[in-house]
């Protein structure tokens, strides 16, 4: 009995043999190489030396490279923030309207997936502009006297990012505000809480899942959108995307640039494994 | 100032056109255990969650202590609810479900720990406080949703069919535990259920309802015994009803003709006049068997089946116009078998007219 039993599981085992190869030719050898390249010395052009080395990391704690990161962070959390902020409410409202309106306002969600993310970004290039739609609507409107400065400035890169990845927070708070046992906010109603105090109490702390994932898939991409940065920001702004783009593109400092990658990889498994943390804790009463 | 804690005058609603409920009213005394009864889909539900405030009536007023909550917010007002799924916040330990709302009106922090380990070792939960609960079996769920609808005392305890996701031997002991509870803490109760034998057993008065209207409001021999309509005939234990038209009139009894065939039947107080078409039940226990007819009167019938239930043989047989007639006795045997041609007939008294 035992032995067939494992010999059954020895063959769903070989099921997955494409899957495991895919992920070794794909995913594993390259970061590897990327890991080994990080640790080598750069040679003149494209070219790379045997020769180990530790500065590739060293260099990375010079305060110009210091500050690349550190903005990097703050726009992240920045976008991340924002998103929340306005991605939360749109999420709940949206998962409690009646299904047909449902369907309607989660394709108006979805559409702009439909266009290449970079002709979207040049549509925001021209909404803000000096000369921009933007501009002039507020100048007829006679909120401003001039034309304000929105393009090439750090404002317009966090509206970029805010734009792009206002999506990947709005429909994991979508799905689990659906999800939602409503009969739980109407317990806690009925124990004594008003509607606020029952939706902080109940209804965010249920679908709070739903917001940490959000938070990661906001948070992580963010921090590598090198083109919005290039484009709205009118490479003035430097993001650890940019940065690692730049040394692989114009620097020719693969080592470098693999280096970079890898704290970057380091910093957002740091990020994946504090919201694995979060979700699998047990009693989140007292988060919060 | 009534006696009464909760009053329902002239309540109706509608969902989308549909009338849920029809001009309900109803007076309920304090610490009373009273029971709405009916199959699903017969508004007791609505009733029960515009008392909470979960719903707001089209017409009519709640009042509660003699005030009018009707168009109170749910957790301003002294009543709670237990939900039919227990509806347990899964993300807080027994403690803190328990603790939910003594927590939000600020009560200190060592009265609350006093009161809920009290309220848990009431309800035979003591040393679960930390336990989550996705960790806990169906009756101890209950037990939890018991203990937080009660700890703050309320003026009327609502309960949602609480038993009905729970296996036969746990609901017969959960409802002797609720019984006693309820004597113990002196709370009103207010409980719905679609089990008739549920109902019996718990309540000082049963409401019995059907398509959003009160059928009958009595006390459980009241409602058993002397139904006031078919529909509360049939709903509660099995009655077979018989239509006929009062033949004579003989003192208290009354003859029926029933197409043919002449039966006796107890009057109870209704003024017949002969000619007149009456209806009357009779409850399958008080359906006599014979094998040789009797000298008062007699039905034709022939054995359809019989099964044996447990305790009891129930035996299903078919008048010669096709009616089906239900007889049941205590006892492994029937001593009929299918097929067989028998009389059928009741004492008087057994037989109960119902409103047209």
């Amino acid at each position: 009995m035992k032995k067939t039993a494992r010999r059954k599981k020895d063959k769903a085992w070989t099921m997955a043999v494409p899957l495991y190869l895919f992920t070794i030719v794909f995913v594993v050898i390259p970061l590897i190489y990327i890991v080994v390249l990080s640790f080598l010395q750069k040679d003149v052009l494209w070219g790379v030396t045997n020769q180990f080395t530790l500065n590739n990391y060293a260099k990375m704690f010079d305060p110009v490279y210091g500050k690349t990161f550190l903005d990097s962070l703050k726009l992240a959390f920045a976008t991340t923030l924002i998103t929340t902020l306005m991605g939360y409410p749109f999420g709940y409202f949206m998962a409690r309207l009646a299904p047909n309106r449902r369907n309607f306002v989660m394709l108006l969600v979805v559409v702009p997936f439909w266009t290449n993310a970079l002709v979207r970004i040049y549509g925001w290039m021209i909404l803000l502009r000096t000369k921009g739609v933007l501009n002039q609507a507020l100048l007829a409107l006679g909120i401003v006297d001039e034309p304000i400065k929105i393009l090439y400035t750090y404002g317009a890169v966090l509206i970029g990012m805010v734009y792009s990845l206002l999506p990947f927070m709005i429909l994991p708070v979508y799905s689990s505000v659906e999800k939602m046992d409503w009969s739980l906010v109407e317990a806690a109603r009925d124990l004594g809480a008003g509607r606020i105090k029952a939706f902080f109490t109940v209804t965010l702390k249920l679908t709070l899942p739903g917001v940490l994932s959000g938070f990661v898939l906001v948070f992580v991409p963010s921090i590598g959108l090198f083109f919005l940065a290039d484009l709205l920001g009118g490479g003035k702004i430097m993001l650890v995307g940019n940065l690692i783009k730049n040394q692989l593109l114009q620097a020719r400092d693969w080592p470098f640039g693999a280096a970079l990658s890898v704290v970057l990889m380091l910093m957002t498994f740091l990020i994946i494994f504090l919201y694995r943390k979060l979700t699998h804790s047990k009693d989140l009463e007292g988060f919060f | 100032m009534s006696e009464n804690i909760l009053e329902l005058c002239h309540i109706s609603k509608q969902f989308s056109g549909t009338e849920v409920l029809k001009d309900i009213s109803l007076e309920i005394r304090k610490g009373e255990f009273i029971t709405f009864l009916g199959s699903s889909g017969c508004g007791k539900t609505t009733t029960l969650r515009i008392i909470a405030g979960l719903e707001t009536p089209d017409t009519g007023k709640v009042l509660l202590n003699g005030k009018d909550v009707t168009d109170e917010e749910p957790n301003k007002r002294d009543v709670n609810t237990i939900f039919q799924n227990y509806a347990l916040f899964p993300h807080m330990n027994v403690f803190n479900n328990v603790a939910y709302s003594l927590k939000l009106r600020r009560v200190p922090k060592p009265e609350i720990k006093k009161r809920v380990l009290e309220l848990l070792e009431l309800v035979q939960l003591a040393g679960f406080e930390k336990r989550m609960p996705n960790e806990l079996s169906g009756g101890q769920k209950q037990r939890v949703a018991i203990a937080r609808a009660v700890i703050n005392n309320p003026s009327v305890l609502l309960l949602d069919e609480p038993l009905g996701a729970l296996d036969l031997q746990l609901r017969r002991q959960m409802q002797q535990e609720l019984k006693k509870l309820q004597k113990q803490l002196g709370i009103t109760f207010l409980y719905i259920t679609h089990d008739q034998e549920e109902a019996i057993n718990m309540s000082d008065r049963i409401v019995v309802m059907n398509d959003g209207q009160f059928e009958q409001v009595g006390t459980p021999a009241e409602v058993y015994d002397h139904p006031k309509t078919s529909f509360v005939a049939k709903f509660v234990g099995t009655a077979n009803l018989f239509e006929g038209t009062v033949k004579e009139l003989n003192g208290e009894q009354a003859v029926i003709d029933l197409g043919g065939e002449t039966a006796v039947a107890h009057t109870g107080g209704h003024a017949f006049q002969p000619g007149q078409k009456a209806v009357f039940c009779v409850k399958s226990e008080n359906m006599t068997v014979r094998e040789e007819p009797s000298e008062h009167f007699n039905l034709k019938a022939t054995v359809v089946e019989n099964s044996y239930v447990g305790g009891m043989i129930r035996i299903v047989f078919q008048r010669p116009n096709g009616e089906q007639v239900i007889s049941t006795k205590h006892g492994i045997h029937a001593n009929v078998d299918a097929g067989q041609a028998v009389y059928l007939c009741w004492k008087p008294e057994a037989a109960v007219f119902v409103d047209l």
